[in-house]
């Protein structure tokens, strides 16, 4: 019954390690034999000389195994090192929501961030956790301020959703995270960018790994963004990191992009056509950080002058605008 | 294990008995039982005492 649950040792009370360990572990009353429970953290629970009598002994193992943390089973244990390996591996890389997933996985243990033992490893993976939490907190909190301003960025809905898939099973993050998608959900410019972002994300992820088989659904997951969302920041970001995954990747090639573009825009479908400057488009910043729907109204050689849905007028240097931008104002040109 | 050991632990108390056995087997040096309870994130239960 207790035999398994400690770890059993015997110290000669003579030589240096005696000596050590008393002064590590100093005892209550003095001769032998002394009696130690210490817990696997090194805090010292029991540190007595004499022997208990009766009940003594058996009550004391049974107070001083409840202060020492949950007992891990062999499988447990080796679960939660290959995780902390694993999450210690993509911190390193800087990929903070690899390692949120990879930590992720003890959940099966128990609660993420407490999991009550006082094993080394257990020990780390509550301190990841802890770490991981506290840097998606804020940048959760960084880019929820950043929606709730006038102009949505695609990099912040992207933080949010990876956020939000990365660490769900983190308990002391489900409140922010729930607050944040409400936020996107008020936000109808925001809402849209949501199913880019997710796509993305998971294209990220499976290209992480080393496996074939997942960097072919890194591929396809990068292709789908591009075509389904083709004028889209996502799309701009999908066709960079697919490039350097895939340089002679289909989705790559112009004729794919475009002929996708069509298909999902039938707004654009009339490129060329005059009356096209009357439509109604997505248009975006170089950088992917800015967007704004809006008509083309005039075009001069240093800028446009667009049109949004409520009248209203703006200028913008066409070398701010994206490359999807400048196709557009290309075949309207033609 | 030296039988001043097994009798004192034997004294201190007959229903922790299989706490007591566990001592009469080959146990860890102290520095490989303090790596197993870090790793394994069971206590140590230690019995100090004279080996003669």
């Amino acid at each position: 019954m207790f035999a398994g649950q400690f770890v059993p040792v015997k110290i000669v009370t003579k030589g240096e390690q005696w000596g050590d360990w008393k002064k590590k572990y100093p005892p209550i009353g003095s001769g032998i034999p002394y009696l130690y429970v210490i817990r696997a953290d090194g805090t010292s629970l029991y540190a007595k000389s004499g022997a208990p009598q009766g009940d003594d002994l058996p009550k004391m193992l049974f107070t001083t195994l409840e202060q020492s943390g949950r007992i891990l089973s062999a499988n447990e244990l080796e679960m939660i090192q290959a995780a902390v390996g694993e999450a210690e591996k993509h911190i390193a890389n800087e990929q903070p929501l690899m390692a949120a997933k990879s930590i992720s996985r003890i959940k099966k243990i128990g609660y993420l961030g407490e999991l009550g033992s006082f094993a080394k490893s257990s020990i780390r993976a509550d301190e990841i956790v802890k770490e991981l939490t506290d840097a998606a907190l804020g940048r959760l909190q960084k880019a929820t301020e950043q929606i709730s301003s006038t102009s949505v960025a695609f990099e912040d809905i992207l933080e949010i959703v990876s956020i939000k898939t990365a660490h769900a099973d983190f308990p002391s993050l489900k409140k922010e995270i729930r607050s944040a998608s409400k936020g996107i959900q008020a936000n109808a410019s925001a809402k849209s960018q949501v199913k880019p972002a997710e796509l993305l994300f998971r294209a990220r992820q499976s290209a992480i790994s080393q496996k074939r088989s997942d960097i072919r659904r890194a591929e396809r997951s990068y292709a789908s963004v591009i075509e389904k969302f083709a004028d889209s920041p996502a799309a701009q970001i999908a066709r960079e990191e697919l490039r350097r995954l895939n340089p002679d990747s289909q989705a790559l090639k112009p004729a794919a992009s475009e002929s996708a573009s069509d298909e999902t825009r039938p707004a654009d479908k009339a490129d060329g056509d005059d009356e096209q400057r009357a439509v109604l488009r997505t248009w975006k910043s170089k950088d992917g950080k800015f967007s704004v729907v809006a008509k083309l109204v005039e075009r001069t050689d240093g800028s446009v002058k667009l049109e949004r849905e409520n009248g209203k007028q703006l200028d913008v240097p066409l070398e701010r605008l994206s490359e999807q931008d400048h196709k557009f104002l290309r075949k309207i040109k033609q | 294990m030296q039988p001043k050991f097994i009798l004192l632990l034997t004294s201190m108390s007959l229903f922790a008995v299989d706490a007591v056995q566990a001592f009469q087997q080959e146990l860890p040096a102290l520095e490989q039982a303090l790596e197993i309870s870090k790793a394994t994130g069971r206590p140590i239960l230690a019995m100090a005492g004279r080996d003669t």
